[in-house]
């Protein structure tokens, strides 16, 4: 029972930028009905939810500022790594992977890798540089494992982003997500929302509408998935698979409207647009606002997975926070002090998320970094070099217990000198198939190809 | 300059390096794979041989009229299904349930592929976000209907009846649907859909307006409603698949007024008199409305990259003039010019390259230096002779587009001419590049710079030599487009010599050889045709493509008689198998 004393949403109710109005109460069953007696599963034996979220923030870093000195559990936050002294015990670093991306690298598209373990599709029909996702990404292979066991949440994933500026590395989708779904040749492109007005609708907006017409909603959802299925027949094999996307969205729409609001009090809409130009946007409230909804999506259960897509491959924002006029991709090519301002204030603002998760209390007590595990990297080591080995690996809490916990610095192979940003053993999609096995512990591989992994990263876990 | 710019600022400039340096301008790297990557097996070939190419009368493919021709060596884009872009379902809603419906139709945004968003449109699958977000526009749509039906009675009399009868659903499942389907309903569907309205009148306790709210709900998340559908019908005689009647008029509405046909050209599909003298006839009707205007400026808007102009980022300190409305301006200044030339002139569209006019209101005024007309107007003038801007390519917001926060980029002006407007592919940056630039405290201008770095260095050289001297020709003009004689205290060189279009003094002289570059209105035929169909043409379309490039090189480069062209063309008229 202290545990359900305890279960609530340890965030303020107005959070900055959101001034929307008061916080939507919705119906709130009684919450002893939620967890069993010893408050470490749910009434009904279920397991209580363990969460993932990726990031990608893009660039990469300078590896002698980055990579920690010491390796193994006793080690020290690096210069570009201390922003995460608050919640260093739920960091684990990951140093000197090799990304085993095996096609025909095009600049800035083959780090994505670590995203999937998949090579790129090349686009030789768009012009420029272009490219799409190989395989689906780990955020959505978890979603999968997810949904294939009874009970899934009501939004089986969502995708966040932060600055809007990418850049003209890619007239393709690999540069403009991180979230692709289904299976290599079938893809469905999740493009993240960098609107946090339009994040917290896609998560919480459903909770907050009138249900009174919830009947006639779903009626009309069928007939629509009625005239959707006739017309597949008439379809090539391309435009059937989008027409299963169609469908399968439908059915997730109508899931989503059928289900029963969450436990919890939602949050009031932000006010908060993010739609000022390059050098404008105010990006650490952006991420204020985006960490906590993400954090106020997790804690009710409204999903489990998500995506925040920080920068681009090779992003043109400008900080102008930090008084930049140059562009980090820029900075990255320089290796200039503004690189390491700008590494050290994404770094800060993914710092700041994990203590808005670690200051969020969960349904029996723990916060949101002992139920998650985060998981972020960039497509190149240095934006100098742009090698795609050596990708720096953050990993953020413990996922109940299957990360190790206090965080550690793994390092596959030592750097031969502070510049090498080259040398690298193992695979990086071994890290993918480790977070894998928290949502399923049968899985088998992550990836196809040369980055395949067979093998989870043993040193990483519990 | 001190030395962190100067190192950052050649950095940028080999963002497109070239394809076989293992290093360029500094040292090897030690990044990627082992094997040196050869860059051009990825690069696109869709350089014609500009007009006069081959035989056009083996471009042409039999259709249901009889009347092109009988040889099949042309594969017309695939059949399949389309998306209707964003500003289409609006404009769409506008047309079939009033202004203020549209208002608050709220699509999902279109994502774009290799520049243009109906590519993505033709090949991305719908997100479960998006799916959403129809559903929750088509239910605000359909009450702002009910509140303002007078739109919708034009088309379904009996919904304005004071107590219609049931059957009033029938008729508004047929009539509506028609339109917003862009074909008759078959029984099955209308009994399908008058059965919503129905069932929401009885469920609301017999209100029948909520029945047409909910049938309404649903026929706009019907995927008729959502992709254009385009599948054709074989002949018995195996030929290619021709279009129907009602596919072509959706086609070609949606391509030459930005939304789902109107009635009457639904009751010329109904009639089957588009054939390619009907298609003609109806184009032409449609470029007289206003929805043409906005479908030419979209395609620029996409083709220039100027829609990014509001949110382009300029360095504050440097160009404090710089922001949204000035941003604005910028847009609807390339615009005027746009809609000058192309439906005011009726004129030759290639005079966008070396326009001696332009139009300024008083935020362009002070940049360009020329008098201000008065506050919220426009005004033509000459481009000043000494600044020897001509067209576009020297039009503020196209110069600020392909160029950074605080300094020009010649590479990607370069390159913006190469590829968007000559379709001369250029090899991506290789993957194992060293971009990292020697060191120098030397002052200098930008050019110099990029001199030593890209052009001197033969493995860069390769392929900035086609970017860089282009790019040299617009350094007059900073990174928000105004005229300067100095870069970093030293005179501008804008004379340089492209290996293709030959030397040139200044933008002036460059702007006239780009135009009368074969290549030009050769390119531009591939990018009409692609935004009107979302598919990117391969050697299969190419001699079509000539022909029709042949024929606008005929009419004086007259952009609406090219959309008509493109329109009427076997490309526009048939379809491939179904992807």
């Amino acid at each position: 029972m202290h545990v359900m004393r305890n279960f609530r949403m340890n965030r303020r109710q107005l959070l900055r930028g959101m001034l929307g109005g008061a916080a939507v109460a919705v119906g709130l069953p009684p919450l002893e009905a939620m967890l069993n007696r010893h408050g470490d599963a749910h009434a009904d034996g279920s397991a209580l939810p363990v969460r993932f979220l990726s990031v990608m923030f893009g660039c990469g870093v300078q590896l002698d500022r980055w990579e920690p000195a010491q390796v193994g559990a006793d080690w020290e936050l690096s210069p570009q790594l201390a922003p995460f002294a608050d919640v260093k015990e739920y960091l684990t670093v990951c140093t000197g992977l090799r990304n085993r991306f095996g096609g025909q690298a095009i600049t800035h598209h083959e780090g994505m890798c670590v995203f999937n373990g998949y090579d790129f599709a090349p686009r030789p029909d768009l012009p420029g540089f272009a490219s799409d996702w190989g395989g689906p990404t780990i955020d959505q292979v978890i979603a999968d494992a997810i949904f294939a066991r009874p009970n899934p949440t009501p939004v089986r994933s969502m995708q966040v982003a932060w600055t809007k500026f990418d850049s003209p590395a890619d007239n393709g989708s690999t540069a403009k997500t991180i979230s692709a779904r289904g299976v290599p040749g079938n893809l469905t492109m999740l493009y993240p929302e960098a609107n946090p007005r339009s994040v917290w609708q896609s998560l919480f907006g459903e909770f907050s509408a009138p249900k009174d017409d919830r009947e006639q909603r779903l009626s009309v959802l069928d007939v629509v998935r009625d005239d959707t299925a006739r017309l597949y027949d008439e379809l090539g094999v391309k435009d059937r698979q989008r027409l299963d996307a169609h469908l399968e969205a439908v059915a997730e729409l109508e899931g989503k409207i059928s289900a029963m609001p969450p436990a919890c009090l939602l949050p009031a809409q932000p006010d908060h647009e993010n739609d000022e130009p390059n050098a404008q946007e105010q990006l650490i409230l952006t991420n204020e606002i985006m960490a906590d909804l993400l954090a106020y999506a997790f804690s009710c259960d409204i999903t489990r997975v998500a995506s925040y897509h920080m920068l681009s491959v090779a992003s043109e924002v400008q900080f102008g926070e930090l008084g930049h006029s140059t562009t980090q991709h820029g900075d990255s090519h320089a290796g200039d002090e503004n690189y390491n301002e700008g590494i050290v204030f994404i770094m800060s603002r993914i710092a700041d998320l994990m203590q808005r998760f670690r200051d969020t209390l969960d349904v029996d007590g723990t916060n949101l970094l002992d139920s998650s595990m985060l998981f972020a990297s960039t497509e190149v080591s240095q934006g100098w070099s742009h090698s795609w080995q050596r990708l720096p690996i953050i990993l953020g809490g413990h996922g109940r217990g299957h990360l190790v916990h206090p965080g550690i610095h793994y390092q596959a192979i030592p750097q031969t000198n502070t510049t090498d940003d080259y040398t690298s053993a193992g695979n990086t999609t071994d890290v993918l198939l480790t977070l894998l096995r928290a949502f399923d512990p049968e899985a088998q591989s992550v990836g196809g190809g040369a980055p395949l992994s067979t093998t989870p990263l043993d040193a990483i876990m519990a | 300059m001190n030395c962190r710019t100067a190192t950052s600022l050649a950095a940028y400039g080999l963002l497109f390096a070239p394809l076989t340096s293992l290093a360029c301008g500094g040292g090897s790297s030690s990044s990627g794979t082992d094997d040196a990557t050869d860059a051009t097996a990825t690069a696109t070939t869709e350089t014609s041989a500009g007009p006069g190419g081959p035989d056009t009368g083996d471009s042409s493919i039999t259709d249901d009229t009889g009347d092109t021709g009988d040889t099949t060596e042309v594969e017309p884009a695939p059949a399949g299904l389309r998306r209707v872009l964003s500003h289409q379902y609006v404009a769409s809603v506008e047309l079939l349930l009033g202004a203020q419906a549209a208002a608050v139709a709220d699509p999902p945004n279109d994502p774009s592929l290799g520049g243009f968003d109906v590519v993505a449109a033709a090949e991305l699958s719908l997100s479960p976000s998006d799916v959403e977000q129809y559903e929750r526009s088509a239910n605000a749509i359909a009450r702002a209907t009910i509140l303002a039906p007078q739109r919708l009675a034009q088309t379904v009399p009996c919904v304005a009846e004071a107590d219609p009868a049931d059957a009033c659903f029938t008729d508004l499942a047929r009539d509506f649907g028609r339109l917003a389907w862009r074909r008759p309903l078959t029984n099955l569907e209308l009994a399908t859909y008058a059965g919503v309205g129905v069932a929401a009148k009885q469920w609301d306790g017999g209100t029948f307006m909520t029945g047409v709210q909910y049938l309404l709900v649903a026929m706009l998340q019907s995927p008729r409603f959502l992709y254009i559908v385009e599948l054709g019908t074989l002949p018995d005689d195996g030929g290619p698949r021709a279009l129907t009647q009602h596919e072509l008029a959706a086609r070609l509405s949606f391509f030459l007024a930005g939304r789902t046909p109107d009635a009457v050209l639904l009751d010329r599909a109904d009639a089957g008199t588009l054939d390619e003298a009907g298609l003609r006839e109806a184009a032409w009707a449609l470029l007289d409305e206003p929805g043409a205007r906005d479908v030419v400026a979209r395609f620029y808007d996409e083709l220039l990259t100027i829609r990014g102009l509001r949110q382009k980022g300029k360095d504050p300190e440097l160009f404090p003039s710089f922001g949204p409305e000035l941003a604005a301006s910028m847009r609807e200044e390339t615009q005027r010019l746009i809609a000058d030339i192309v439906f005011e002139q009726d004129g030759d569209v290639l005079d966008l390259i070396d326009s001696e006019y332009t139009w300024v209101d008083a935020n362009l005024a002070a940049l360009y230096g020329v008098a201000a007309p008065p506050a919220g107007q426009w005004a033509q003038f000459e481009l000043p002779a000494e600044q020897r801007r001509a067209g576009i390519l020297t039009h503020a917001g196209v110069l600020a587009m392909f160029a950074h926060g605080e300094l020009n980029s010649p590479t990607r002006r370069g390159l913006f001419v190469q590829e968007h407007l000559l379709c001369t592919p250029v090899p991506p940056t290789p993957p194992d590049v060293n971009p990292t630039l020697p060191d120098t405290s030397e002052p200098m201008t930008l050019r110099q710079r990029l001199e030593e770095t890209h052009l001197e260095v033969d493995s860069c050289a390769g392929c900035h030599l086609q970017m860089d001297p282009i790019g040299f020709a617009y350094e007059h003009f900073d990174p928000i487009g105004a005229y300067r004689t100095t870069d970093n205290g030293f005179p501008i060189d804008s004379a340089a010599e492209d290996p293709t279009l030959g030397g040139f003094a200044d933008a002036a002289e460059l702007a006239a050889l780009v135009r009368d570059d074969p290549r030009l209105p050769r390119c531009l035929v591939d990018q009409v045709y692609t935004s009107a169909l979302g598919f990117r043409q391969t050697p299969m379309q190419m001699s079509a493509l000539d022909d029709i490039g042949e024929s606008f090189v005929s009419t004086d480069h007259n952009m609406r008689a090219l959309l008509v062209e493109i329109a009427t063309s076997p490309l526009f008229r048939f379809v491939d198998e179904p992807k």
